[in-house]
């Protein structure tokens, strides 16, 4: 897992804290230096509060007001929820079988720090002068080539656009070019179908009736409405639900309380935007063309100066579209890597025997 | 007598600095490693001027929360240095050079293709749960937020990082092609 081997990489390891003169002489420092106001017992405050930051707003993107009911559903929540579960267009079939391909395509925005400083400008390890800063801003696009059931062969196709500057030093590059494009295949030997890899079994297995649903979806979290919005949530992320289980997850979201609805425009059309809960200075939402019944993808958005970005400002988005087809294309058999085992060499990025 | 005299004040906090200062160092030194001792001193600055509000029966998130910003700031007030007029602020754990920052860590590449391809706020969260191995309720004193808020970013996190890390990375695709 990748919690355990970040443990395992911990750069501070084995860093050891300060000797016993030391603690002595930083405490004597800082308490010899600074007063503090005694017997002040106030109520504690969040400890993440920022300064304030002079940075300009940009780019707020465009949202109409939105409605925020903690105890119950809105009724535009279960409006729009409804719409979506009686629009079905472009829907993946209910009978989906386990080895049907699927090609699925996630185009994502990030924005990004460069520094474009000279490398002279370095002495030893300490940059002599000034770092060249930019906010860049740059999207990948992805196809994937797999299995309903996400076992067996996969291929993937990946595609960058140039990154653009969209903030910083006038002598950053106005765009640089992206990672080369990349052609990859790797086998996926076992899937487990759980609320985030929602596996053609793993949807049978779920009942259609919403009451029942509910109760699955919220089993084991012992009435926590944020967990089950979040099993919600990457069910439809995942992009491999069937139309059926999909409109039955849209009534059962219908009845989670303090989901926000906001309209908002992707490529030129208008979706609905569904967030719940605060997130520390972000929200992530999820978007539904509640007209087609079809998510459409998510966005992460700045709701405070938190991340040192503007309130509105996009932090990251991405969108999925999934479809049928009978396999890969030959052209992406033919420009796939060596396939081989399941380790990658990380030089060549093979796969190695 | 209910109110505390500033000698009493003066051993907690000495306590409070003896136990939890290397925690803090190690926060520091993971993500500032060049201003590790300068962050501490700064955290535990503000600890000392706001000690009635440092909770004594659990300090050590709070600590964070304060490294926290204390780091944010430092990254801050380097753009402003720099002349940055951004727009656009620091993203936090964007890693951008830090003047201070003569040492760079350097993981495993398969970890740090994960750290680098995840957004900044993921990153942070990942962090946070790995090497500070929090719980849920200490992250939302670290972030400011509340625990639900928290339990989702942590969930969400640890999703798009191990699937990150499940599938393979590529550099250099000429090598590897079909013959």
């Amino acid at each position: 897992m990748i919690l355990d081997e970040l443990r395992n990489a911990d750069p501070a390891r084995g860093s050891s804290p300060y000797s016993d003169d030391r603690v002595g002489a930083e405490v004597a420092a800082i308490a010899a230096s600074q007063k503090h106001a005694p017997g002040v017992v106030g109520r504690r405050r969040r400890a993440a509060t920022l300064g304030a930051s002079g940075f300009l707003a940009v780019a707020v993107l465009t949202v109409s007001v939105s409605v925020w009911q903690p105890a119950q559903p809105s009724a535009q929540a279960i409006e729009r929820f409804e719409q979506a579960a009686h629009g079905s267009a472009g829907a993946l079939p209910s009978g989906l079988a386990a080895d049907q391909y699927l090609q699925v395509t996630t185009t994502s925005e990030q924005v990004s720090v460069g520094n474009f400083g000279e490398p002279g400008e370095r002495q030893g390890d300490k940059p002599t002068g000034d770092p060249v800063l930019a906010y860049m801003s740059g999207t990948t696009k992805r196809v994937e080539y797999r299995t309903a059931s996400g076992v067996g062969r996969r291929w993937a196709v990946q595609t960058n656009s140039p990154q653009r500057k969209i903030a910083g030093s006038a002598n950053a590059p106005d765009q640089v070019a992206g990672p080369a494009d990349i052609v990859w295949s790797w086998d996926t030997p076992t899937v487990s179908g759980d609320w985030a890899t929602p596996t053609p079994d793993f949807q049978r297995g779920l009942p259609r009736d919403t009451q029942a649903l509910r109760s699955r979806v919220y089993d084991g979290l012992d009435g926590d409405d944020q967990r089950a919005w979040n099993r919600i949530s990457d069910a439809l992320n995942s992009g491999t639900l069937t139309a059926d289980t999909r409109s039955a997850l849209y009534r059962v979201a219908a009845t989670v309380p303090g989901v926000e609805v906001t309209d908002t425009t992707v490529d030129g059309r208008t979706v609905t935007a569904f967030s719940r809960g605060d997130d520390a200075g972000q929200r992530d939402e999820l978007l539904i063309d509640v007209a087609s019944g079809l998510p459409v993808g998510t966005r992460t958005v700045a709701t405070d100066d938190t991340h040192g970005v503007p309130p509105g400002q996009l932090i990251s988005s991405s969108r999925t579209v999934t479809r049928l087809v009978s396999g890969p294309p030959a052209d992406v058999k033919a420009r796939t890597l060596r396939p081989c085992s399941d380790t990658v060499s990380l030089e060549t990025g093979c796969h190695q025997q | 007598m209910g109110v505390r005299t500033t000698g009493e004040d003066r051993r907690r906090f000495e306590d409070v600095y003896r136990e939890h200062h290397g925690a803090v160092l190690a926060y520091a030194r993971r993500r500032l490693p060049g201003c590790a001792d300068e962050i501490v001193n700064r955290v535990f600055t503000v600890a000392w001027r706001r000690f009635d509000r440092v909770p004594l029966e659990q300090p050590l998130p709070w600590l964070y929360g304060i490294a926290r910003n204390c780091v944010l700031d430092e990254q801050r007030a380097q753009n402003r240095r720099d002349r940055l007029q951004a727009r656009v602020a620091a993203l936090p754990a964007a890693r951008v050079p830090q003047p201070c920052d003569g040492v760079e860590h350097r993981l495993e590449p398969r970890l740090d293709n994960v750290l680098q391809r995840l957004s900044p706020s993921d990153r942070e969260v990942i962090e946070l749960l790995a090497w500070e191995d929090l719980s849920v309720a200490e992250l939302a004193v670290v972030l400011g937020c509340r625990e639900g808020a928290a339990r989702t970013r942590a969930h969400r996190a640890r999703l798009r990082a191990q699937r990150l890390y499940d599938e393979p990375v590529s550099s250099t695709p000429d090598d590897c092609l079909v013959p």
